[in-house]
């Protein structure tokens, strides 16, 4: 399969196409704008840029530890005025997608207080799963007629959670062996972002466990797939993916959601993907042996030198 | 025999089980006892077995177990057990890293069994037994305040009640480094169920050392063929043709027994149900399922089995 037309790296006269031919930029944020607290050079100059010349922004994140609110005064503390309309993140999409299938019930949810704000903001109820659920640390058994059971449990969600522990997964894993009790993710991510050698758990690792306890797969509502973008259409109906760019540092999540939606896709090398990597993928791709939706459109190094090419042609042109 | 599966043992077939069948191997929860309760029968086989002559071992994929304890408890409930009978995976997994001449640490996300198994045969574990809380108000964590071992060289992952967010950190950062050994003791996603809740098994903590790691685990236990082997490195007169294995599970026991050349035998008193055995059975058919989860026999539960061969005692004598 021909992989000719894809990774193609940036140029100053990509950037002017892609500045010319596109309305809405989206961005992913962990490994593309910082790594928190580091944000990278260039990134708030970008987003600015970007908003001075008339492009509407979105920010899609799978980070599902953080509030919509979070996120915008994340990005007003940092020089960038956001709205919270404009943060898409799994944590707002999950009482979105609850919102949009008329759930009523209650939901065990094995995740952070971020979860909690923004389903309980549109009225959802929460029976637990939130915060520690410790055992004793002398306990070498779980005493199951000790076990606090919630009796009518609707919906287990499943996102990342710093507080997983058995009792969390036997408790979602019991609740979804009853009938009729619905299974969202927020996001597989399987890792998260690291500057450091220190590998992070993502949320696909939280939900590894309690998919295999369970036996069970859930509808799974973040990158790559289509939820976020359906939720941008929703409230932006003049969203068009044919001039949108989708901006991203992973391949299976954002540059196969971009791809899937029909945005173009540009890779950043400053979070999961590095260049090594891409290219063992491309060769992939020419083998068949993985899916063409992975490779980007075009990379580039960082958000910055995205910035400095926009830059530059502004000034060839002045 | 023919190459007929799912034969309901009876009076019929009782003779070749005992004639052609030197070495019984039991797998133990669902099989023997339903956790408190001992299942009727199950002490009385046993010993009627030994009795008869035939070699005993007990096959279980429970991590929580050590050849000590397993045997002592054993001797307690009536039934003259020596621990070089308990093929547990605990001590399974000492002797594969003895196989493999292993030197170094280990990270092992388990329980104190898996120190006791690991240490008889003088392996390390620096860390990973027992609790390593992440603060209660914590947000996030703070990754250069976590103290990493450099001297690990093999992480093992095995049943572990407190398994958190931490240790998943440390088993997957140990693991991206350079020549470090995997290996997991099983991978049952659930341990015998009750009533009231499911009880995640090895298999849930596994998943998310892997998903997190990207890496996949040498697993030693059922249905692999580290056990039987270790049986017979031990007792090299054990042959797998006069080898019967009695267990409750399909994806795990009879496939082992059939794996390794046993006949296999399924009770319906544990995980599978006759309804769940017909299933499997049709899916088989279908080409839908491996025709090794499919056991030669099958029979309601220990107890019939017990039955059988006393009615043939009587038969003879």
């Amino acid at each position: 399969m021909s992989t000719k037309e894809l990774c193609i790296h940036l140029t100053e006269l990509h950037a002017k196409s892609l500045l010319n031919d596109n309305d809405t930029f989206l961005f992913d944020c962990d490994g593309v704008l910082w790594n928190f607290p580091d944000i990278f050079t260039g990134a708030v100059e970008l987003l600015n840029y970007l908003t001075e010349h008339g492009k509407r922004l979105f920010f899609v994140t799978n980070n599902s530890t953080k509030t919509q609110d979070d996120y915008a005064k994340r990005f007003n503390d940092i020089g960038y005025k956001a709205k919270p309309e404009q943060i898409i993140c799994s944590a707002w999409l999950t009482a979105q997608h609850l919102k949009s299938i008329n759930f009523k019930g209650k939901c065990y949810v094995v995740g952070m207080s971020s979860m909690k704000h923004e389903l309980e903001r549109e009225g959802f109820q929460i029976c637990g799963g939130i915060g520690p659920d410790p055992l004793a640390s002398d306990a070498n058994a779980i005493k199951t007629d000790k076990l606090e059971l919630d009796k009518d449990v609707d919906c287990v969600i499943s996102a990342l959670d710093l507080h997983i522990s058995y009792i969390k997964i036997l408790k979602a894993a019991t609740y979804l062996n009853r009938p009729n009790v619905l299974f969202l993710a927020t996001n597989d991510d399987a890792s998260l972002p690291q500057s450091d050698e220190i590998v992070m758990p993502g949320a696909g690792s939280i939900l590894a466990s309690v998919a295999a306890a369970s036996c069970r797969s859930p509808t799974i509502l973040g990158k790559p797939h289509r939820p976020m973008f359906d939720a941008i259409c929703l409230t932006f109906p003049d969203v068009d993916p044919k001039r949108t760019v989708m901006i991203g540092d992973r391949v299976e999540t954002d540059i196969a959601f971009g791809n899937r939606q029909g945005t173009k896709t540009l890779l950043v090398f400053t979070g999961a993907t590095s260049e090594k990597y891409l290219d063992t993928l491309k060769q992939q791709v020419e083998k068949h042996t993985t899916e063409r939706d992975l490779l980007p459109n075009f990379c580039v190094k960082d958000v910055g030198q995205f910035l400095q090419f926009l830059k530059s042609t502004e000034k060839s042109t002045s | 025999m023919s190459n007929s599966v799912c034969i309901r043992l009876n009076e019929i077939h009782i003779e070749s089980i005992l004639n052609d069948h030197d070495t019984f191997l039991f797998d133990c929860d669902g099989v023997l006892w339903c956790s408190p309760n001992i299942l009727p029968g199950a002490i009385e086989l046993l010993n009627c077995l030994t009795k008869l002559g035939k070699r005993v071992f007990f096959v279980t994929n429970n991590s929580l177990k050590t050849q000590r304890g397993f045997s002592q408890w054993l001797n307690e409930i009536g039934y003259q057990a020596k621990p070089e009978q308990i093929i547990c995976t605990a001590w399974i997994t000492a002797q594969y890293l003895k196989s493999i001449n292993f030197k170094g640490h280990c990270y092992c996300i388990g329980m104190q069994s898996m120190v006791e198994e690991l240490g008889r045969e003088g392996f390390h574990i620096s860390d990973g037994i027992g609790p390593d809380p992440v603060p209660p108000e914590a947000d996030w964590i703070e990754t250069n305040t976590i103290k990493f071992d450099d001297n690990i060289n093999c992480v093992i992952s095995a049943f572990d009640i407190h398994i958190n967010y931490l240790k998943i950190i440390k088993a997957a950062t140990y693991l991206s480094r350079p020549n470090v050994l995997f290996l997991a003791t099983n991978d049952d996603v659930t341990t015998p169920q009750t009533d009231i809740a499911i009880l995640p098994g090895e298999g849930t903590i596994l998943a998310s050392i892997v998903a997190a790691s990207g890496r996949s685990p040498t697993i030693l236990g059922k249905p692999r063929a580290p056990m039987f082997e270790s049986i017979r490195l031990a007792f090299p007169d054990v042959k797998p043709n006069r080898s019967i294995m009695v267990g409750d599970r399909l994806e795990t026991d009879i496939l082992f027994g059939n794996r390794q050349g046993l006949t296999s035998l399924l009770v319906f008193s544990g995980a599978t149900s006759e309804k769940k055995l017909d299933t499997i059975k049709q899916a088989v058919g279908k080409n839908t399922a491996d025709k090794d989860l499919l056991p030669k026999f099958c029979i309601k539960d220990v107890n019939h089995l017990l039955q059988l061969i006393q009615s043939r005692e009587k038969t003879y004598s």
